[in-house]
């Protein structure tokens, strides 16, 4: 079988998204539909010509090496409008192409946001946000970024479009959106989406504490949490990453928490206060606020400093192991000799996510194949940790019936979640 | 499914689970073959025979039983059911092909509550109120407080998507699980419960949670808990209408603030509402009637909580007393011997409900609204709740309403029994929409079921996008037959006017037989996923068949 997209499926291809919107390139076949019926077109087209369908944010895509067929690489760029705001509801109706970021630009003219989520998690198009599940997208005010979902339109391996019934809840049947999200495109392509959008919050409270300790700050947080606390964004740093992201010196255990509180006045007070609380009964103190606003500058990229390198290790846990997985951490890196920093965030009912870097002996950061780096992988696993973005592996099995079932030929993005 | 041999079957389910834990008695089976899906119940009062009875029922006590059982089941191509409390409301547990309905209320344990990660991992048996008891001894809640609790159980609620009257302030039962275990129709056990957030792919908890045994059989759940609240304010408002009411509540959700339940019942709600205080149940009935069990208040089945005293808000004096004393005769003739008359004309009632309500100005539409929680923030929350609420047009008056409201919740669950003793039936639709649908959904579906019964509703559920509707009917005709036409008539429309506004056809009580031909009317080519789960799980149909508009019979085309 040729590898090559062959002149049929080119030609298809053009008259589907028409001249300018399509580019051939080695194996691959840029595509740059403008409807979910172009998409639709593409799905049919791909199958008849024995040729894959690989969405493609925008980012890059995975390619699997022991696939010859040709590829259809499907850019979902022009599908980039909102295609209906429900002030009522607020539920914003949006396609897949737009980016978390323009989405959220939009909404901010209207007093609204999808939600405190940081705008570094909100690059990718809103098809690439929901198809793949990472918990950089979540807030303890406003949950992950799929639970925001009340609906999605999707084009299936045959081309068919569905569209999950919109609903604030629903019990009937399970929950289809969710087949969607998280499949990568391997079940279906996402081609828009209706979210659950909020109000700008009426004020923000900024507030930064000090502790004894990274367990310390583990330990307020879930105290907080537990007395329903739900601030729009927290952080923990420790010393070696204050100095980095910050500029604060902090003495050699001690941790910098800082909080972003948001909504009614009087609410977003009552949950500094309650993080204070915590704070205090964990023997730690209110710091600087302008620690706070530098965070949050940065944090919504207001800040002129440089963006610090990003971590080599991102690794999630339940609110009760964040501060043994660190401290399996902190013995690892001692062991092995190297240098490591941390924060932790994305805090949750069901936990946070800790990133750490980790640098060998000339300061260089550790490769993902680093023997080091993998020693401190498995630590931080058996100490609790769950290391992002691996399948689960148990569900395997029934993961490849499902898209069996739905995807026979195999069509769509053959090279991922296997 | 090739013919069973009764012995041969109990046989090979007394080498599972013993010969005590089988039974192929037909008083048994009898039991087993429904749930309290009130056609069903109209079918038992007017002498109708069961068309569906299981072949065995079967009382597991493991997950590694359940999953024996139902490879065995798969390997003969015998369907099973799962069955909890049997208080579904749809027919779900009906043996539509017969089979082995699986019992799973001795698989009742709560086998960890995690203090410093707030979760509890429970069996699929466990009994909705004894559950929620142990968790509060421990200083803990769910927060899941279906008018079912005492007779359902916690695989029932993960079935069927189930909501507690405080889902406002905790969610619905999706909301409130992590992960499960799971049997499928092959008999192999999965667990979702990983952590869900760090891993990749589809999360496959909320692809069984709300799939009514059709995919396999949930064993076991974690679930989170919340601290038990320190507080607990209530407060009753009176709107105007059900525009301003709905209004209110939108604003408070939309504002951030999370109430732990709201009601709002409409004009006719709130009147029969208002009527009912004032009729006590008839305990008389209960004596010989052994079909509907109503607990009496000493029998330990109904929450010991404190009964307001006084007579409630009732204000007196011109039309309005005159017209609440004619409601209340009205209302008292329908309970009490002219149901007959009153429920063969229904829009004569529903116009008489109508007018009487907006001829009784003082009486609007009543809201119950309340919050519970951690003291602080409960209490900055409420003061910020009730003025919003305020300043939206309620009136307040004061906690007696959700006092009375908390002391009598359960009680509706218990309230069908008169009508049926009548001839008529009771039924209930709750659907939900968007805000900006809501008021379309509300009045589509009140016009569709009002051609055929008297009706009214209250909104509850309340979320920032949109509210669930529950409206409650009453209706009645000659005979069986007509009977179950008239029923069936009333669900045929009001699901086509819910889902042609664009609501759901179910926001709690889930589809099971009754509302399975609207699954294909709401998700249309969505059902296609659906379709693929079930290959995936459930290759061979044994699952439940039949229910959630899938196939009786035979193997399904997915694509």
């Amino acid at each position: 079988m040729s590898t090559k997209p062959r002149p049929a499926l080119l030609a298809e291809i053009k008259t589907i998204v028409g001249e300018g919107n399509f580019s051939p390139e080695g194996r691959h076949c840029h595509a740059n539909p403008s409807s979910a019926s172009e998409v639709s077109q593409l799905a049919i087209c791909a199958a008849k010509h024995q040729a894959t369908l690989i969405p493609v944010g925008n980012g890059g895509h995975s390619t699997p090496t022991d696939d010859l067929r040709p590829q259809i690489l499907l850019n979902m760029r022009r599908m980039h409008h909102v295609l209906y705001l429900d002030p009522t509801s607020l539920v914003v109706h949006a396609q897949a192409g737009i980016t978390g970021l323009v989405l959220e630009e939009l909404l901010n003219r209207r007093g609204l946001t999808l939600g405190t989520f940081a705008p570094e998690g909100l690059g990718s198009t809103l098809g690439g946000l929901l198809s793949v599940r990472t918990p950089g997208k979540s807030s303890r005010q406003h949950g992950t970024l799929e639970d925001t979902v009340l609906g999605v339109s999707a084009v299936l391996s045959d081309g068919r479009s569905l569209h999950t019934r919109v609903a604030p809840r629903r019990a009937s049947g399970p929950d289809f959106a969710r087949v969607l999200c998280g499949s990568e495109g391997t079940l279906g392509i996402i081609t828009s989406a209706h979210l659950r959008v909020h109000k700008l919050p009426e004020s923000r409270l900024l507030a930064a504490f000090r502790l004894p300790s990274m367990g310390d700050a583990f330990t307020a947080v879930r105290l907080a949490m537990r007395e329903e606390a739900a601030p729009a964004a927290m952080r923990i740093y420790d010393r070696a990453e204050a100095m980095m992201h910050l500029g604060e010196a902090c003495q050699r255990d001690e941790a910098l928490l800082v909080a972003a509180t948001a909504g009614p006045t009087s609410l977003a007070a009552c949950d500094r206060d309650l993080i204070a609380s915590a704070v205090s009964a964990g023997g730690g103190k209110r710091g600087r606020d302008d620690i706070a606003v530098a965070w949050w500058e940065r944090r919504t990229g207001k800040s002129e400093h440089a963006a610090p390198p990003a971590p080599n290790l991102q690794i999630s846990a339940t609110p009760r192991m964040l501060g043994p997985v660190y401290d399996a951490i902190v013995v690892t890196c001692e062991e092995l000799g190297v240098h490591f920093r941390a924060h932790a965030s994305r805090f949750d009912r069901d936990g946070g996510v800790l990133f750490v870097s980790v640098q060998g002996a000339q300061g260089a950061p550790l490769s993902a194949k680093s023997p080091k780096l993998q020693a401190i992988e498995e630590a931080a696993e058996s100490a609790g940790a769950y290391l992002l973005g691996k399948p689960n592996a148990s569900l395997q099995r029934y993961s490849d019936l499902l898209r069996d079932g739905l995807d026979p030929s195999s069509v769509l993005n053959p090279g991922v979640l296997r | 499914m090739a013919e069973l041999a009764p012995k041969e079957l109990f046989g090979s389910l007394a080498s599972i689970v013993g010969g005590k834990r089988v039974s192929i008695v037909k008083r048994d089976r009898e039991v087993y073959a429904r749930d309290m899906w009130p056609r069903l119940l109209i079918n038992r009062r007017q002498g109708g025979e069961l068309e569906h009875l299981p072949h065995a029922v079967v009382w597991p006590e493991s997950e590694r039983e359940v999953a024996a059982v139902i490879r065995y089941a798969n390997k003969q191509g015998i369907a099973v059911i799962p069955y909890g409390g049997g208080s579904g409301v749809c027919g779900g547990v009906v043996p539509l092909r017969g089979g082995i309905t699986i019992d799973l209320k001795r698989m009742d344990a709560i086998q960890s509550i995690s203090r410093e990660e707030l979760v509890t991992d429970v069996q699929a048996g466990a009994n909705g109120e004894r559950f929620e008891r142990e968790l509060r001894s421990k200083g803990y809640t769910l927060g899941h407080f279906p008018s079912s609790i005492y007779c359902s159980t916690v695989g029932g609620w993960l079935a069927c998507r189930a909501a507690g009257q405080l889902s406002t302030k905790y969610g619905k039962i999706e909301d409130r699980v992590v992960g499960l275990t799971f049997v499928t129709g092959k008999g192999e056990v999965i667990k979702t419960d990983e952590f869900a957030r760090a891993r990749r792919g589809p999360d496959w908890t909320q692809l069984i949670v709300g799939s009514e045994g059709c995919l396999g059989i949930i064993t076991s759940a974690r679930l989170r808990i919340s601290p038990a609240p320190e507080i607990t304010v209530l407060r009753g408002f009176e709107f105007d209408n059900v525009q301003e009411g709905t209004r209110a509540i939108r604003k408070v959700m939309q504002r951030g603030l999370k109430p732990a339940v709201v009601r709002l019942y409409d004009e006719v709600d709130t009147f029969i509402n208002h009527i009912s205080i004032f009729e006590s149940h008839s305990e008389e009935a209960l004596e010989t009637d052994g079909l509907c069990p109503w607990p009496t208040k000493d029998s330990g089945a109904l929450p010991a909580l404190p009964t307001p005293g006084g007579e409630g808000t009732r204000k007196s004096g011109g039309a309005g007393e005159r017209a609440m004393g004619l409601g209340r005769k009205l209302a008292s003739r329908i309970k009490h011997g002219a149901t007959a008359a009153a429920l063969a004309r229904p829009k004569l009632v529903n116009s008489t409900f109508g007018a009487l309500a907006n001829t009784v100005s003082n009486s609007g539409c009543k809201m119950i609204i309340g919050l519970e929680g951690p003291r602080l923030r409960t209490e900055v929350e409420a003061q910020l709740t009730f003025a919003a609420i305020e300043r939206a047009g309620g009136r307040d008056e004061g906690e007696e309403p959700g006092l009375r409201w908390l002391a009598h919740r359960y009680a509706v669950s218990y309230k069908m029994s008169p009508l049926f003793r009548e001839g008529g039936f009771v039924d209930t639709m709750e659907v939900a929409s968007t805000w900006e649908r809501l008021p379309d959904l509300y009045e589509s579906v009140k016009a569709a079921i009002a051609a055929h019964a008297v009706v009214m509703a209250h909104f509850s559920h309340a979320y920032a996008d949109g509210c669930s509707i529950y409206f409650s009917f009453a209706g009645r005709a000659e005979g069986l037959q007509e009977t179950q036409n008239k029923y069936d008539e009333i669900w045929r429309a009001g699901m086509a006017a819910a889902t042609r506004v664009g609501g759901t056809i179910s926001h709690h009580h889930g589809i099971g037989l009754l509302k399975g031909q609207a699954m294909h009317t709401e998700h249309r080519e969505s059902m296609t996923l659906f379709r693929a789960l079930k290959n995936t799980f459930d290759p061979n149909n044994i699952m439940n068949p039949g229910k959630m508009g899938l196939p009786l019979h035979g193997e399904m085309s997915i694509l």
